[in-house]
């Protein structure tokens, strides 16, 4: 019986946290990604008005 | 002259079938919540109303739930706040817009902590189930761990609000939630010690240099995570939306006024009537069953694990790198923002006075508020 219960909700435990993460190296990608983007071009405009 | 029993109009209500032994004990309960919230400041927006709430809904006989078939005042504020969930939406708003998310954009790997503090979350799913809850019930204790009030009050209210047989727990689901949130400072500091030695918890974290934050990126951030997490967690849309909202109010510039006003008086506006609507859960034939004693405990596990989640994952994670992570920065994981920033911080002070860990902390914390709201998301996603 328990062992039963055990083995439905452990799937859910994975899903879960494998989620989460899943999201969080998104957005942590984008995160690097638009914060390099938008660091070369606040240099660029810069430069330009310089 | 009109024959009045003047013992049975004063006292009455005392001698009803409404009254008992349960409603003395709630009374008590209610006091207890006033007591921690006035003298010890445990989280008293919502400690306090809660309490007298406890109170006023377990008086026999009174009006705040209804009397003779019609609503009572408590009853309408619950149906038109809570059990359409809007109330911890818009509070959502309020606290998106105090969260300042410059410490996590300098050093965005933090967000990974954010998402390792949330394993108790998960385990205290597991748990619930063996006890012996239904899925549905297990799925809303296991949000306590979400450290997070308005989290904890929509999940649960969407999952089982609508469940006769399981909506009496919701009170014990958002006592627990609320009172864990301000023990924060009693729960992890035992947890972190236990599994860190004094070695680790000395670790210098270097000063988050470089270039600042650019603003567009504090703009964008919001969108995106509304973004990314509606699409994968469409159930979260609702929750990081309004969070996000609130941020982006906070970030566009241009909207200085609404964001203090989300701040101040919509944030103060809503806290005053949550705890006191909260209060509907927290009748005595509702709450004083032998499940609020284990949901409570349940509750505790869900931080203990949050916080253990968290370091362990620091541990693992040092291992593979070069550059070593202090593991109490994965304890601030959690979502209790400020507060577990704060303990986190403190703490480091402790074992080395030169060593200030706040910034570090401060982003794990603020990813555990994003991380939470999407753990809920996805909670809602797998049983809602």
């Amino acid at each position: 019986m328990i062992i039963d219960r055990l083995l439905y909700v452990l799937p859910y435990m994975g899903y879960g946290l494998l989620g989460i993460f899943f999201v969080v190296m998104f957005l942590i990608a984008f995160t690097y990604g638009l914060t390099i983007l938008f660091t070369y071009f606040d240099r660029k405009f810069k430069k330009k008005n310089r | 002259m009109p024959q009045i029993n003047i013992l049975d109009t004063l006292f009455g209500s005392l001698t009803s079938d409404g009254f008992g032994w349960k409603q003395i004990v709630m009374w008590a309960i209610g006091a207890l919540l006033i007591f921690l919230a006035i003298r010890f400041e445990m989280e008293p927006t919502l400690l306090l109303p809660m309490g007298f709430g406890a109170i006023l809904v377990n008086l026999p006989l009174a009006n705040t739930l209804g009397v003779a078939g019609e609503e009572g005042v408590i009853n309408i504020l619950f149906n038109a706040t809570i059990g359409n969930e809007l109330l911890p939406l818009l509070l959502f708003i309020g606290i998106g817009a105090m969260i300042d998310f410059e410490p996590l954009l300098r050093n965005p790997k933090l967000m990974l902590f954010g998402a390792a503090a949330q394993f108790g979350i998960f385990f205290t799913l597991c748990t619930s189930y063996l006890f012996g809850f239904d899925i549905l019930e297990a799925a809303s204790i296991a949000i306590i761990g979400a450290a997070d009030g308005p989290t904890s009050i929509y999940v649960a209210g969407e999952l089982i609000g609508d469940i006769e047989k399981s909506k009496h727990i919701v009170g014990a689901i958002i006592v627990a939630a609320y009172s864990y949130m301000a023990l924060v400072p009693v729960v992890q500091p035992p947890i972190i010690r236990l599994l860190t030695t004094k070695k680790e918890r000395m670790i210098r974290m270097d000063d988050v240099k470089g270039a600042p934050v650019p603003k567009l990126l504090k703009i964008c951030f919001p969108i995106l995570v509304s973004v990314v997490a509606g699409i994968v967690a469409p159930q979260s849309a609702a929750l990081v939306g309004f969070l996000m909202f609130g941020n982006l109010i906070r970030e566009c510039g241009v909207l200085n006024s609404l964001s203090e006003t989300a701040q101040k008086v919509l944030a103060n506006l809503v806290t005053l009537l949550l705890g006191i609507t909260v209060a509907f859960t927290m009748k005595a034939e509702d709450f004083l069953q032998p499940a609020t004693l284990l949901i409570l405990g349940l509750g505790l596990v869900a931080f203990i694990f949050d916080t253990a989640g968290g370091v362990l994952f620091a541990k693992v994670l040092n291992l593979f790198s070069k550059k070593k992570i202090n593991p109490m920065i994965g304890a601030a994981g959690i979502s209790a923002f400020p507060m577990s920033s704060r303990v986190v911080h403190k703490m480091g002070l402790k074992e080395d006075p030169t060593n200030f860990l706040l910034m570090h902390a401060a982003g794990a914390n603020v990813a555990g508020q994003i991380a939470s709201v999407i753990a809920g998301g996805l909670i809602l996603g797998f049983f809602g």
